[in-house]
């Protein structure tokens, strides 16, 4: 890649940061402050003794612990950010190609010397590596604070804080396994991804409606035809949450190099590559 | 081929279809991936469908 092939892709990641702030940034800042309020809500319902006890609880569970075996415990806090993260990444996704074509700003940049497919990649690399990039940041806020919070209050009750330290390091360890997560179930999700984006190119009104609409209809007439479930059974794996969440580090390299993995992989590219050429027909 | 394959949006979109469905059931026969379409078995939780159906016809 050239110095100005990398540029002119930079400022298509910037142009889709700026154009789905509120999405990437404002959606999971939201939540992130709305936690932390009900989290201070209840904490302020508690007499200093019970802060107390809750601190010592927290203590005891990480202090002197290895952060990699303490890490996935937190993972279960982050659990509404990832579930947010995967409602705004299918909205960003259905809106992808679709906007532009809306307010016909798609006759704009075809006249910028950008590919389509340079198009269609920034899309998925903002899902991939940018949009998880402040999901995480979300979080790790939300973390520093209750951390910055329990060691004031622990701090003025005379508790014993070492253990946040070792919650601290826990946390560090957790933010790179979710990041490490967000960016790899989009991978397992490629077919998914390609979905969307194709009906994305190519619908005229509502692709949400058409995206959901033609797969039911295909795996409905896959059925009645040839009494098949390969289409409905093919979904059922690729959703199954027990193939693509990481909670730990082990086995991850099984995982991510596996024939699932691959053929996933084939079947988003198919349908990505048709969302690039359906891109040609912006009337 | 090609030209009629990009003839329109809607050709496109048939042709990617269809090789997209084609490239499924191919993989599904040649891996013998099982329908498990009233099964839910992971780790979160375990419905089976097809277990209600046998406690109906047990009713009935």
């Amino acid at each position: 890649m050239s110095r100005f092939s990398f540029f002119q892709f930079f400022a298509l990641l910037k142009k889709e940061f700026w154009e789905n702030r509120i999405l990437m940034i404002g959606t999971p800042a939201v939540l992130a402050i709305v936690i932390f309020v009900v989290n201070f809500l209840l904490a302020s319902q508690l007499s200093e003794e019970q802060l107390s006890s809750v601190i010592g609880y927290f203590n005891r569970w990480f202090d002197g612990e290895n952060p990699f075996y303490t890490a996935p415990i937190i993972t279960l806090l982050c659990l509404p950010f990832v579930v947010t993260y995967f409602f705004c990444s299918v909205i960003y996704l259905l809106n992808a190609l679709y906007s532009d074509r809306k307010d016909m700003s798609i006759l704009f940049w075809q006249s910028m010397p950008i590919s389509n497919l340079q198009t269609v990649m920034s899309k998925i690399v903002t899902v991939v590596i940018v949009s998880p990039i402040f999901t995480v940041a979300a979080i790790a806020v939300l973390y520093g604070l209750t951390i910055g919070y329990l060691t004031v209050i622990g701090y003025g009750l005379s508790a014993q804080l070492s253990g946040l330290f070792y919650m601290f390091v826990a946390v560090a360890v957790n933010l790179s396994m979710v990041y490490f997560f967000l960016a790899t179930s989009v991978f397992w999700l490629f077919p998914l991804v390609g979905w969307l984006l194709l009906f994305s190119a190519f619908a005229r009104r509502a692709p949400i409606l058409l995206a959901i609409g033609v797969y039911f209809l295909l795996g409905f007439l896959e059925g009645f035809i040839f009494n098949t479930r390969f289409l409905s059974n093919w979904a059922q794996t690729r959703f199954d949450p027990d193939n693509f969440i990481i909670v730990d580090y082990s086995g991850i390299l099984d995982r991510l190099f596996s024939y699932d993995m691959f053929i996933g992989l084939v079947v988003g590219a198919l349908l990505i590559s048709g969302s690039v050429y359906m891109r040609r027909y912006a009337e | 081929m090609k030209k009629i394959i990009l003839k329109n949006r809607f050709t496109l979109l048939a042709a990617i279809i269809l090789a997209y469905t084609a490239l499924l059931v191919v993989e599904g026969l040649v891996t013998n991936r099982e329908p498990a379409l009233l099964r839910f078995d992971n780790s979160l939780f375990e419905f089976n469908l097809e277990e209600l159906n046998e406690i109906t016809d047990r009713i009935m």
